[in-house]
């Protein structure tokens, strides 16, 4: 199964590759090979309804169509578990 | 240079100041004054920790991993700063609540993505029982020792 997937955080670079890494590899242990791009949370709308999922490290104001994942709990460490979860889910479903 | 950068100048210990903006100064000037980042590093900086702030609270304490846009950087550089009492930071969880900072990790990271696997340690050290209280009790020149040697900076 292939995927993708763009990650989104401010600067669009740091705390997005963090969690990206970590989500590619949860992904990959769960069959699900994962093709993906990083940006800017302001990015986001441009991309809407071109990938299978967005996982963004920052709050995102916008309605958007694709699915989105706020993945915080991934870098603060609490609740990461559920998060990577509800990726494979979604990304599944 | 290739590697990141964490020099002694810029590892601080019972940092006065009385909130954040003050706190950042501080940590940006050091690294203005050995040229790892550009003017411009600092107002940025502080825009950015308005709409996305970087306020995390981390199983012993509140910490802070303010970063910006990798165009204010020259060279890939990390300053850290243990504060003698905590300033105020906005949640990265949710903007709408405050965090108590105790220790502040500033990461200057330019556009190579090599780095960010410091950004990657730190957050696993913040998630280690213990280590934050650790870290925020030792002297300057031990922190310094602690942080060269725990953060891998290839």
């Amino acid at each position: 199964m292939k995927k993708h997937i763009v990650f989104a955080c401010s600067s669009g670079i740091a705390t997005s590759t963090v969690v990206a890494e970590k989500v590619v590899e949860h992904c990959k242990d769960h069959g699900i090979d994962v093709v993906y791009q990083q940006a800017i949370i302001g990015e986001l709308p441009s991309l809407d309804n071109t990938v299978d999922l967005f996982v963004a490290t920052s709050q995102v104001e916008t309605k958007l169509n694709t699915p989105l994942v706020n993945a915080l709990p991934i870098i603060t460490g609490f609740g990461e578990e559920e998060v990577l979860e509800k990726i494979i889910t979604l990304l599944k479903g | 240079m290739s590697r990141i950068i964490i020099s002694e100048e810029s590892v601080f210990t019972d940092l006065q100041a009385s909130n954040k903006e003050e706190a950042l100064k501080v940590l940006a000037d050091s690294l203005l004054e050995q040229e790892f980042i550009h003017d411009s590093f600092y107002e940025s900086l502080i825009n950015r920790e308005v709409n996305a702030p970087t306020g995390l609270q981390a199983t012993d304490m509140g910490i802070a991993i303010p970063h910006t846009d990798p165009k204010h950087v020259k060279q890939d550089s990390l300053a850290v700063a243990v504060l003698d009492k905590p300033v105020v930071f906005q949640d990265m969880v949710d903007k709408e609540n405050s965090i108590e900072v105790k220790v502040i990790f500033l990461l200057g990271l330019s556009k190579s993505t090599k780095h960010l696997n410091i950004l990657k340690q730190i957050i696993e050290l913040i998630k280690e029982e213990g280590s934050l209280e650790e870290i925020s009790n030792m002297p300057q020149s031990d922190l310094y020792s602690y942080l060269s040697e725990t953060l891998s900076t290839e």
